[in-house]
């Protein structure tokens, strides 16, 4: 008896310290590491709240806009089924987009019901393709998805719209007419319609305006005290290294423990330094051919660069294993590095700044090689998250009518800014954002606050209205010193959004299935000294007998189409 | 006890009329019959069904065709993954991972249980005992996670090696280091949960059998060797079998969690490449076909250790 009770406590008392081990652990090691992702979307956070719910009944019936779609757009009410992922923001404050307040309203107007499914990870929508249980609507990267749209349009399961597009989505085909550009990368090869996606609108002049939302950035308090300028070239870059390394520069009596700049296993902070040679470790344009970045020349010389930078202990020397190098730009420890706009420099600034008082992160511009090289490394437009119509959709018209509303001028204004009179004002014609949602008092971040009544810096199938980005995105000097010097590279040698057809992406991923991890390896270890750069020839020729000619054809075939739809 | 655990229904050996005393035997014990539907589902349904999907390391499995309509390639697949550059690195440091955890693994729970046998304050065996399952129950993430700290270059590892001189070095950064770090840490995490079964096997040894040793004049050592060893041995050899039969089976998730680029070399198994494959490319008919090639090997080194066991030991699973 007594045993038992012993063996009982005992067992409780392991549980309880096996979570609280658990609970520290796990709350120590949340990653935030950048991930790399398209230049132009989503948009950081900042603060506010939110009040009293806006009396959502539509008494203003819509009056339709140009005439092009009628309200409702479905007498009898229908209901429609839609897979798309969950902003944070919402998932924070609601638990489906249905009580969005924008969202509300649209069902008023249009008697189309939504359900709406949120997957929780990446791997529902792989299972939801396999298990064929189609909802009406998939919102979701599409051309990433195995053999690309091309395949999904194949295999059946989402519908081509070229032939329905101009008739029944017409705001949405009046803006993609109007910028031919962003229109070339949402076609398959053939020129076939399929999916709609997300871009900042400017009314206005009928443009399509892009932000840049990664990039690199350095402690400007730092750069004073050893009297430095932002560094603007890979040189000037090293200078300040080295000063960030020789002094103590964070002041705590330590000359030694400052990282000067701290990178991740992601390699995203150093891998964005091969922009400045004009190259990057997957394939990229030169000189208006496609080539495999890793066996240019160029390659070497930005391994032979960042290799003296680390052993020179100007980067952190754990960072082909460390997942959180943020930690150290919190820590006071760090002087530069390369993130997203939001959770990156926003964020780490104001938490710096809190914890270290003077202590000032600010943007710098992308570094310019030692050969004028000035590049960014990634794609804009690849692999956009759109929505595209199932073949299980028994309202196709209703479907593709309702998805334009959110490119219409009115329904680009209410998921963009909510509902007029509560969470924006027209002031002089010019949609304003209101108290409350930018300061808000019910305890809701500025984000979540928005979130409650529209889709705002979400990535949702719409037409944004750029005046959104100019209150939220642009509203410090902080804001707009980033999108100064985020935007000042080229973008030389990225790639257009190529798509791959079906037997062409088999035979490409098992061929570079093994340069990739071959790739990975062996850059790290140039980089680091483990592998000397005098092997880089051989490092080459392993790549070429790997087949890499073969994969770089496929590319060029695929890029040959691209430019030919 | 341990001559025959997984007791296999041995009706079939018997000579009178076998489904009549299946029938008797089902009426008598409907109880127990009854207890055994549950299990009996869980194996029906998650372990034999699903083997229908081997097929698709045949097919070029496309999600939309489904399995059945998916296009058959033979042996593609598999001739695929022997011409890989990665193929016999990755044979080989699973192997390698596999024999070290048999030499080094196998054999810690128990010395453990035999020197915690030797123990006779009871309240200090327990407190021994508790405190070595403890890092059994943490998650395999939090257990990278601690790992990850440990042998940082500020980590505890380091700092310890650091007092004999040996310079500071990210260790996992070091290839010829990850088999250590991973199977020092698969020791530390199991050993006091693997040497459950074994105290469990010790305490049915029957205690005449040392007192007759004491007298007979056996000194400690003489008594562990002659009756405490060979007392345990058929589960040993048990154990010994199914870690044979797993020798091809290395667990990726602690692998996914420590090994980086720069630790491919020793760090890239099987199953991390067929994670790789199958769930980050996913090129799910290539990685059914490697896992199954795995699964092969693995039953043929399981059915070579079984019988040589029946011969040297006349202990086996079946």
């Amino acid at each position: 008896m007594n045993s038992t009770i012993k063996k009982t406590l005992s067992l409780v008392m392991c549980a309880a310290m096996v979570a609280s081990v658990a609970g520290c652990s796990s709350s120590g090691s949340s990653a935030s590491s950048p991930a790399p992702s398209q230049s132009s979307s989503t948009a950081p956070s900042a603060s506010g709240s939110q009040s009293e719910a806006p009396a959502a009944s539509g008494s203003e019936a819509a009056p339709a806009t140009d005439g092009t779609i009628s309200m409702p757009i479905s007498a009898e009410p229908i209901t429609l089924t839609y897979f798309i992922k969950m902003n944070g923001a919402m998932s924070a404050t609601m638990p489906t987009y249905a009580d969005v307040e924008c969202f509300k309203k649209m069902e008023e107007m249009t008697n189309i019901h939504i359900d709406w499914i949120h997957p929780s990870s990446n791997d529902q929508f792989n299972l939801m393709i396999s298990s064929n249980d189609l909802p009406d609507l998939i919102n979701w990267q599409l051309t990433t998805a195995k053999g690309g749209s091309e395949a999904l349009i194949n295999d059946g399961i989402i519908i081509p719209l070229t032939d329905k597009m101009a008739e029944f989505a017409p705001n949405y085909t009046r803006i993609m007419n109007a910028n031919p550009d962003l229109k070339k990368t949402t076609l398959l090869d053939d020129g076939t319609e399929y999916q709609f996606i997300n871009f900042n609108y400017d009314p206005t002049d009928n443009t399509i305006k892009t932000f840049k939302i990664l990039g690199p950035y350095i402690r400007k308090d730092w750069l004073d005290k050893v009297g430095l300028g932002i560094p603007k070239t890979t040189d000037e870059m090293y200078t300040v290294l080295k000063a960030f390394k020789d002094n103590d520069v964070n002041g705590n009596g330590d000359p030694n423990d400052e990282i000067p700049f701290v990178c991740g296993k992601s390699l995203e902070p150093v891998r964005v330094l091969s922009g400045a040679f004009g190259t990057r470790d997957s394939f990229h344009m030169k000189d208006g051919e496609i080539v495999y970045g890793p066996i240019q020349p160029e390659f070497k010389e930005y391994l032979t660069m960042i290799n003296k930078w680390y052993s020179e202990g100007l980067i952190n020397s754990d960072f082909p294993v460390n997942d959180n190098p943020g930690a150290k730009i919190l820590s006071n420890e760090a002087g530069s590095t390369y993130a997203s706009m939001g959770s990156g420099l926003i964020m780490q600034s104001t938490a710096l700044a809190e914890e270290y008082p003077g202590a000032e992160l600010v943007s710098m511009p992308w570094l310019v090689g030692p050969n004028g090289d000035h590049s960014v490394i990634y794609d804009s437009n690849a692999n956009p998250r759109a929505t595209a119509i199932t073949t299980a959709n028994k309202h196709v018209e209703e479907s593709l009518r309702w998805i334009d509303y959110a490119y219409s001028p009115e329904g680009s204004m209410m998921t963009t800014f909510g509902i007029e009179g509560v969470s924006y004002e027209m002031k002089d014609g010019y949609p304003t954002l209101t108290d409350l949602v930018m300061n808000n008092t019910m305890g809701y971040n500025q984000e979540e606050a928005i979130a409650r009544y529209c889709l705002g810096p979400i990535n949702y199938p719409n037409a944004r209205d750029y005046r959104f980005y100019e209150q939220v995105n642009l509203d410090t000097e902080m804001k707009r010193q980033i999108q100064v010097d985020w935007t000042q590279a080229t973008e030389d040698i990225c790639m257009p959004p190529i798509t791959l057809n079906t037997q062409e992406s088999a035979q490409y991923s098992s061929i570079m299935a093994d340069i990739k991890t071959y790739v990975d390896e062996m850059q790290v270890k140039f980089m680091i000294g483990d592998e000397s750069l005098d092997n880089f020839d051989t490092f080459v020729k392993n790549i070429e007998g790997m087949g890499i000619e073969q994969a770089r054809e496929i590319q060029k075939a695929a890029l040959e189409r691209y430019n030919q739809r | 006890m341990a001559e025959n655990p997984i007791a296999s229904p041995a009706a079939g050996t018997r000579k009178k009329s076998v489904g009549a005393m299946l029938k008797r035997d089902f009426i008598k014990y409907r109880g127990i019959y009854a207890l055994a539907i549950p299990v009996l589902a869980y194996f029906i349904l998650f372990k034999y069904v699903p083997l229908y999907g081997i097929t698709i390391a045949f097919k070029n499995y496309v999600p939309t065709k489904g399995i059945f309509g998916s296009q058959w390639v033979g042996f593609e697949h598999f001739m695929r993954f022997f011409k890989s550059v990665y193929f016999k690195r990755t044979i080989r440091n699973t192997l390698l991972i596999s024999v070290y955890d048999v030499i080094f693994g196998f054999p810690a729970p128990i010395i453990f249980a035999l020197l915690l046998n030797e123990v006779k304050n009871s309240a200090f065996k327990r407190t021994i005992q508790t405190v070595t399952y403890l890092p059994h129950f943490i998650s395999t993430v939090v257990i990278a996670g601690m790992i990850i700290d440990f042998t940082s270059q500020n980590g505890l590892i380091n700092n310890i090696v650091a007092l004999f001189g040996i310079e500071r070095s990210d260790m996992l950064m070091r290839p010829e280091l990850f088999r250590t770090i991973h199977i020092g840490s698969g020791i530390w995490q199991g050993v006091g949960w693997g040497s459950i079964i074994y105290l469990s096997a010790l305490s049915s040894i029957d205690q005449e059998q040392y007192e007759a040793a004491y007298i007979d004049g056996a000194n400690r050592w003489q008594q562990a060797w002659n009756i405490t060893i060979p007392g345990i041995m058929p589960t040993i050899t048990i154990l010994f079998i199914l870690k044979i039969g797993g020798l091809m089976s290395v667990g990726s998730e602690k692998i996914l969690l420590l090994y980086s680029p720069v630790t491919y070399e020793t760090a890239d198994v099987i199953s991390t490449f067929i994670y790789r494959k199958g769930l980050l490319d996913m090129d799910y008919s290539f990685s059914t076909a490697v896992g199954l090639f795995n699964s092969v090997i693995n039953i043929i080194l399981l059915t070579i250790a079984n019988t040589l066991s029946r011969k040297v030991n006349e202990t086996s699973l079946w």
